[in-house]
């Protein structure tokens, strides 16, 4: 035991050394080095590149309709961050809203990356995330419902908005409770 | 009066159990978004994560709400026994343990929503864990030392990527920030409207900060105070203006350590664990930087030696790299190819391997790439070229790929004896004019592509390049080839001269007139960075503009079009056919 532990005690200097290191050169500016290329198990390495080289600058907006009632109109899901004036003490309302926000980046790397795949997009699990997140937010526990994911680059004025993608048609058949 | 060590590392651990307290409540005070179709529900089984594929059964518990509301309370008992007992070593151990683990589980449960502040616990708890064999004193110093140096490193590479980058120069990623949902604020948005020159000064100010930080390490005594409250006041405005209390209490975590640090350098000059850190630090990047070197000047002397290509005297006296693939059978016509923005002539091979069957193929480098030393225009150098080889009566295909299909209608309409002589034009997933025209006009497009370039030349001159070059995944040649194509799209020098013909041809790109004044084809990729049907129709559209038929190569990219064998050939097939149409 007192060997294992004297191991550890000369590699613990060796090691937080090299965590120091590899951190460095995996948040190198040009960003040609990403250590989680290598080996998915270096993807918790930290990343201090707070908003940049360039930041979110784009909103996300859900959109959602009723597809089997007649004249449905599309309405926004709001997904807007509350900010009140204690946020800075306790603001428990960003979590959903940051993975809200990192799953509709997913969406749009994966349709950058697949070439614009809708099959590749549909499949993946933030579009599944999305498709609870909409039913859950429509409020109706049966029918048929579509949603719509738009994102926006906020102007002085006016956004010039994006659509980024249009659901298949969502079928809901929830059993009470659920 | 300076603090004990130990008092630094209770302060550490007491000041980040905060955060992971507040973390705690507010996750369960949101359980609601934890369950079946909350946003925050469970994943790691639809994501196949790795605890998913080993342990299935304990990844569906995990994936539950109670699940979640279990590590929720784990975290918080864990925060609020080290919020008590700091300075109890076997504490600080289970529970910096204990926080690693629900860090573990949940980065499986849910991979989104994460943030900086979760890293910084994540690192402080890993530290105090590692740190722990060592005897007290020295597990106390060295957990305060690799606390610090992770700081060091949090504000330097958060100020060189603001550096290099175009928004943040420009100053304007703070106002677009602050117009933002998600972090910003319309009044703050307001202010920076009306007058802009406030979000400037506080992009530079956070850049000038960020970079500068490590510095402040050996600034003389008196300063310490002012660095001291300059880093807590950063934390606290940035927690606040993200609206993350969580942020703050993660980073004011490591300031004791930072005092620590600078205390004992005070008395005792810096010690073992920073000087070795720093030595293995600029020993990588001496590797890199020696590794590069060697690297651009193996690649500059195999292209200077001839060994793969040859070079020619054209007109000013200059010498044009190039090589001239003779038809293995009778030349139906010579074909010119055009190589895109920073791409070798290396990168037609495919294409090249392919039509030399039955054409006569010119490959060469513009003035600036590889072996060239001339600076006459394309136009110009093609016809030198054509001299040089006898071919001065032979019907000539132009055919430009990306930048090079703008080069090479610029060369048609700059230069009469070269449109006598070319008898048709093919862009293959070339570049629209219009499209290149928006861009430079738009200080943000531009900016973005300048700032790519930046970064490439960076990476070319650290090395970083050589170990991971992403374009390569997107073209498959021969080994002998890939290998070339690598080294020349790395080196400093193609990067530099990319960046002026980007401005070179940027300028002209208005001046253009839609009509070719030959026959022409738009040869597509399937794909693009704009998803495929907009890729697509953008190429349709050139190809209207410029009176031809469009052909698609499905499934290819930009780069693969002409870098993958199955792509290449689909492009050499479209380029015989529309010869054979052409010459008949």
């Amino acid at each position: 035991m007192n060997r294992l532990r004297a191991a550890l005690a000369a590699a613990a200097p060796v090691a937080l050394g090299a965590h120091v290191v590899a951190t460095a050169v995996d948040n190198l500016p040009d960003q040609h080095i990403t250590l989680a290329r290598w080996s998915p198990r270096l993807a918790g390495m930290p990343t201090w590149r707070f908003f940049g080289p360039n930041p979110g600058v784009d909103d996300m907006h859900l959109f959602v309709r009723d597809v089997d009632l007649p004249g449905s109109q599309w309405r926004e899901i709001d997904l807007a961050v509350s900010r009140p004036w204690w946020a800075t003490l306790w603001n428990p309302g960003t979590r959903g809203p940051k993975t809200l926000f990192d799953a509709c980046q997913q969406i749009k790397r994966l349709s950058v990356m697949t070439g614009g795949s809708y099959d590749a997009v549909v499949r993946s699990a933030p579009y599944e995330l999305l498709v609870d997140f909409v039913v859950a937010s429509s409020g109706r526990t049966r029918g048929t419902i579509q949603f719509a994911l738009l994102s926006s680059r906020p102007g002085p004025e006016t956004s010039d908005v994006v659509p980024v993608l249009t659901s298949r048609h969502i079928t809901i058949d929830l059993k009470e409770g659920q | 009066m300076s603090r004990s060590r130990a008092d630094q590392v209770s302060r550490v651990r007491r000041i980040a159990a905060l955060g992971q307290i507040i973390n705690a409540t507010e996750c369960l005070s949101q359980s609601k978004l934890y369950g079946p179709r909350g946003i925050m529900r469970g994943q790691a089984i639809a994501c196949k994560s790795p605890l998913a594929r080993r342990l299935p059964r304990v990844a569906r518990l995990l994936d539950t709400r109670a699940g979640a509301t279990a590590l929720h309370l784990t975290n918080l008992a864990c925060g609020v026994a080290a919020l008590v007992a700091p300075h109890r070593r076997s504490v600080r151990t289970v529970t910096a343990a204990g926080s690693l683990i629900v860090s573990a589980l949940e980065r499986q449960r849910n991979p989104y929503g994460r943030d900086g502040s979760d890293q910084m616990q994540g690192v402080i708890h890993w530290y105090d864990v590692a740190s722990a064999p060592l005897p007290t004193d020295k597990g106390d110093d060295l957990f305060l030392r690799a606390i610090n140096a992770q700081l060091a490193v949090s504000y330097a590479a958060s100020g060189l990527i603001k550096l290099v980058s175009d928004d943040w120069r420009s100053g304007r990623a703070f106002g677009l920030v602050m117009r933002t949902r998600m972090y910003g604020d319309p009044r703050v948005a307001r202010l920076i409207d009306s007058h802009p020159w406030i979000g400037k000064a506080v992009c530079w100010q956070t850049i000038a900060w960020e970079t500068c930080y490590p510095i402040s390490y050996f600034l003389p005594r008196r300063f310490r105070p002012l660095t001291s409250i300059g880093t807590k006041a950063f934390h606290v405005s940035i927690g606040y203006f993200m609206g993350l209390p969580r942020f703050i209490w993660a980073f004011g975590a490591t300031h004791p350590a930072a005092d620590y640090v600078l205390d004992q350098k005070a008395r005792v000059g810096a010690a073992r664990f920073e000087r070795r850190t720093a030595t293995a630090l600029a020993a990588t990047a001496g590797v890199g930087v020696v590794a590069a070197a060697l690297d651009h000047a193996r690649h500059r002397s195999i292209r200077r030696a001839g060994q793969v290509s040859e070079t020619a005297q054209v007109a000013d006296g200059g010498l044009v790299e190039h090589r001239f693939l003779a038809s293995e059978g009778r030349a139906r016509a010579l074909v010119v190819l055009e190589n895109g923005l920073g791409a070798p002539m290396e990168g037609w091979d495919w294409v090249a391997q392919d039509l030399r069957r039955d054409h006569d193929v010119l490959l060469y480098h513009r003035p600036g790439y590889g072996a060239t030393t001339t600076t006459l225009p394309p136009a110009d150098i093609i016809r030198g070229l054509l001299a040089h080889r006898d071919r001065a009566a032979a019907p000539v295909i132009l055919v430009g790929h990306s930048l090079g299909g703008l080069i090479a209608r610029h060369a048609l309409d700059t230069s009469p004896a070269l449109r006598d002589r070319t008898r048709g034009l093919v862009l293959v997933d070339a570049s629209d004019p219009r499209t290149i025209d928006e861009m430079v006009r738009s200080p943000e497009r531009i900016g973005k592509v300048r700032q790519a370039l930046l970064l490439d030349r960076i990476g070319s001159l650290l090395g970083t390049t050589l170990a991971q070059q992403a374009m390569l995944d997107d073209v498959d040649y021969r080994g002998s080839v890939q290998r070339l194509f690598g080294a020349f799209s790395r080196h400093f020098g193609t990067v530099h001269t990319a960046g002026a013909e980007l401005s070179r041809y940027g300028a002209l790109a208005a001046e253009l007139p839609p009509s070719v004044g030959c026959p022409s084809l738009v040869v597509a990729a399937g794909r693009g960075t704009d998803g495929a049907a907009a890729h697509t129709a953008a190429q349709q559209k050139l190809a209207s503009e410029v009176g031809a038929p469009c052909e698609v190569v499905e499934g290819a990219a930009h780069r693969s079009i002409l870098g993958m064998a199955h792509h290449a050939r689909a492009v050499s097939s479209h380029i015989r056919s529309f010869t054979t149409e052409v010459l008949a």
